[in-house]
């Protein structure tokens, strides 16, 4: 099982911004690192297959990105994304789920289970627009992982959420990376040291640090800052 | 599949439905229609003098107009004249063109009178009338109308074949809740197409607006199934405003008028019409061009919605399209103006059913079908490609 990016290009007009990658991921939590502009957003929703590269390909036991059995293998949570303000919680999942091709029956109980693991079981029927930031940003970790996906992409998932929550969700992410392909983008490089299987730092467009294990987790922080020139927020 | 279709086109619906703007315009819209009946009640008279017409009317229906339904209804103005002279002394001397009408009214024929003179178009010409300078009439006018509006020899003479295929004389029936539909049917229709254009130009730009769209296309019923499902829903929407505004509309004027007039020919209601249809048929058809009519505009509004990203762009642009309907093309630019009268708009007025222009062997209604019918195809596909090749540019 493996996550191929050959040649990825996107380009607009005269600027590059994801410039040639070529990586193959495999399963385990893949952090991704870069300030902002870097590309990474870029990459993901390419990845995801909602952005075209303008060269290269990208594809995952021999589907195309483009491919609708692609995207079943999929779990994506943006870094700016919405709700529908008069869905319930549980509305909005079951709605997802139908978007993810589950049938009813199971994606109900699916639904529910998911619900109480980020802690919105009481809050289920009601409407999102009475959310909290960090209730939100639970939901849609929620929606991420309901068809159990084999790719998940993870684009700042930790903004908006507390301390106790953020460890929940690492625990969480490390489970989840057992046997699927994770790729979390963070600016806070404390959210993937501890979890991650391998980091790819990235800068203008192209990879500048592939690592793994041990070799990362005592320079990291180091690196990035010596890289980003002291600026972490993106 | 038709498991996870289900859920999502009760949820297209919900985002549908859900809007605050969609109830407030369609209480607005029930409220006019309403309005509209109660001012057709009160400019008709009381409740009492309505339903004293329609039961000396009714007497009437079924009746032919031939030489001894003419006789028997002047012989009625003229006993009233005899029996009451007083009452038009005043009339005659300021205007006699007007004694028939005002006597026409104090017997409950009012209704009937209006109905003389729309098919005579003259007030001197009502006393003494005969069957045949009735269907006469009919027949200029039928003519007239077709030479006003430009069309060629050819389709006049098409639509006075037509005509002439009618079995005459044509039986009369009281019919007042169908004359006052097609004064209403019109404005309807506008409020119908303004009330789909606001509830339906979010169903694609909203994922936008409310950042759900990354979201929805990464998923794998994100492309063409959910396209599928929201064009499905948006028609439903249409479908149903439509049926439920001219179910309404029908249901006033019925309590208010009577059904009465459902099997008469449609001269009763449109007496320059040269079709040969009943009014019961009149209004099916009506219905359904409606309910097309409403197909069409819900899926332009939802390919408007995809393109531009906006609903309130695509509210804009609906609208403004709509109020260019507004105009006429002059007659002189020939083609340009042949195609103009298939308008959507315009399928929902009474002019429909009159003398218009043919289109090779099809007549104006057929026509509106199948251009409507093929452009709400062309646009859903249109719809479906496009959408399925969306792409999450930067904010």
């Amino acid at each position: 099982m493996e996550l191929l990016l050959d040649r990825v290009t996107k380009q607009y007009s005269n600027k590059i911004v994801v410039d040639r990658i070529t990586v193959g991921l495999k399963p385990g939590v893949i952090g991704l690192l870069g300030a902002n502009g870097a590309g990474k957003t870029t990459l993901m929703r390419m990845i995801c297959g909602i952005l075209k590269p303008s060269s290269g390909s990208i594809s995952f036991e021999g589907l195309d990105a483009s491919d609708e059995m692609y995207r079943d293998a999929l779990g994506y949570l943006p870094q700016d994304f919405g709700y529908y303000p008069n869905f319930t919680g549980m509305e909005f999942l079951m709605y997802m789920a139908a978007l993810k091709g589950i049938d009813k029956k199971s994606a109900k109980s699916k639904c529910k289970g998911l619900l109480k693991i980020v802690n919105l079981e009481d809050s289920a029927n009601k409407k999102i627009k009475t959310y909290s930031g960090g209730m939100k940003q639970r939901l849609g970790i929620a929606q991420a992982v309901l068809n159990d996906p084999k790719i998940l992409i993870l684009d700042e998932p930790t903004a908006g959420l507390d301390p106790k929550e953020r460890v929940r969700f690492r625990n969480l992410i490390a489970e989840l990376g057992k046997d699927a392909i994770v790729i979390l983008s963070t600016h806070i490089v404390s959210d993937v040291e501890h979890i991650a299987d391998r980091i790819l730092m990235m800068k203008d467009g192209n990879i500048i640090f592939d690592g793994n294990g041990a070799e990362i987790h005592e320079n990291l922080e180091e690196l990035y800052l010596k890289e980003f020139g002291g600026t972490d927020d993106e | 599949m038709m498991n996870n279709m289900s859920v999502l086109y009760k949820a297209e619906l919900k985002k549908i439905f859900s809007k605050k703007a969609v109830w407030i315009a369609t209480v607005l819209g029930l409220i006019i229609i309403l309005l509209v009946g109660f001012t057709n009640l009160s400019a008709d008279g009381a409740k009492a003098y309505v339903k004293y017409q329609e039961d000396t009317l009714t007497a009437l229906s079924g009746q032919e107009m031939d030489a001894a339904f003419f006789e028997e209804y002047h012989r009625l103005i003229e006993k009233e004249l005899e029996e009451h002279p007083e009452r038009y002394e005043n009339i005659f001397a300021n205007d006699p063109g007007a004694v028939y009408m005002n006597a026409s009214a104090n017997v409950g024929m009012d209704a009937l009178y209006d109905y003389f003179y729309n098919v005579i178009r003259d007030r001197s010409m009502i006393p003494g009338m005969t069957e045949d300078e009735f269907y006469a009439s009919m027949r200029n006018d039928i003519e007239h109308d077709g030479l006003e509006i430009g069309c060629s020899r050819e389709e006049i003479d098409t639509w006075l074949k037509i005509y002439d295929g009618i079995e005459k004389p044509i039986s009369y029936s009281y019919a007042l809740a169908y004359v006052n539909l097609l004064d209403v049917l019109f404005l309807i229709g506008w409020g119908l197409v303004l009330i789909i254009a606001i509830a339906l130009s979010g169903v694609f730009a909203d994922e936008k607006t409310y950042r759900t769209d990354a979201l929805v296309l990464s998923t794998k019923n994100g492309r063409i199934p959910i396209c599928m499902v929201k064009i499905a829903a948006g028609v439903t929407f249409a479908v149903v405003q439509t049926l439920l505004f001219l179910g309404v509309c029908f249901g006033v004027m019925f309590a208010f008028y009577g059904v009465t007039g459902w099997d008469a020919m449609i001269q009763n209601v449109i007496p320059s019409s040269p079709w040969n249809i009943t009014i019961g048929m009149m209004v099916l058809i009506y219905v359904g061009l409606a309910v097309l009519v409403g197909i069409f505009f819900a899926v332009t509004n939802m390919i408007l919605s995809h393109l531009t990203k906006s609903a309130v762009a695509t509210t804009a642009i609906h609208a403004a399209i709509v109020f260019a309907g507004l105009f006429n093309v002059p007659t002189k630019l020939g083609l340009m103006a042949k195609l103009w009268q298939l308008r959507p708009t315009m399928a929902l007025y009474y002019g429909t059913f009159c003398n218009t222009y043919m289109y090779g062997q099809l007549n104006n209604v057929q026509m509106s079908v199948i251009i409507y019918l093929s452009l709400a195809i062309i646009f859903a596909t249109i719809l479906v490609i496009s959408y399925r090749r969306s792409q999450i540019e930067s904010r």
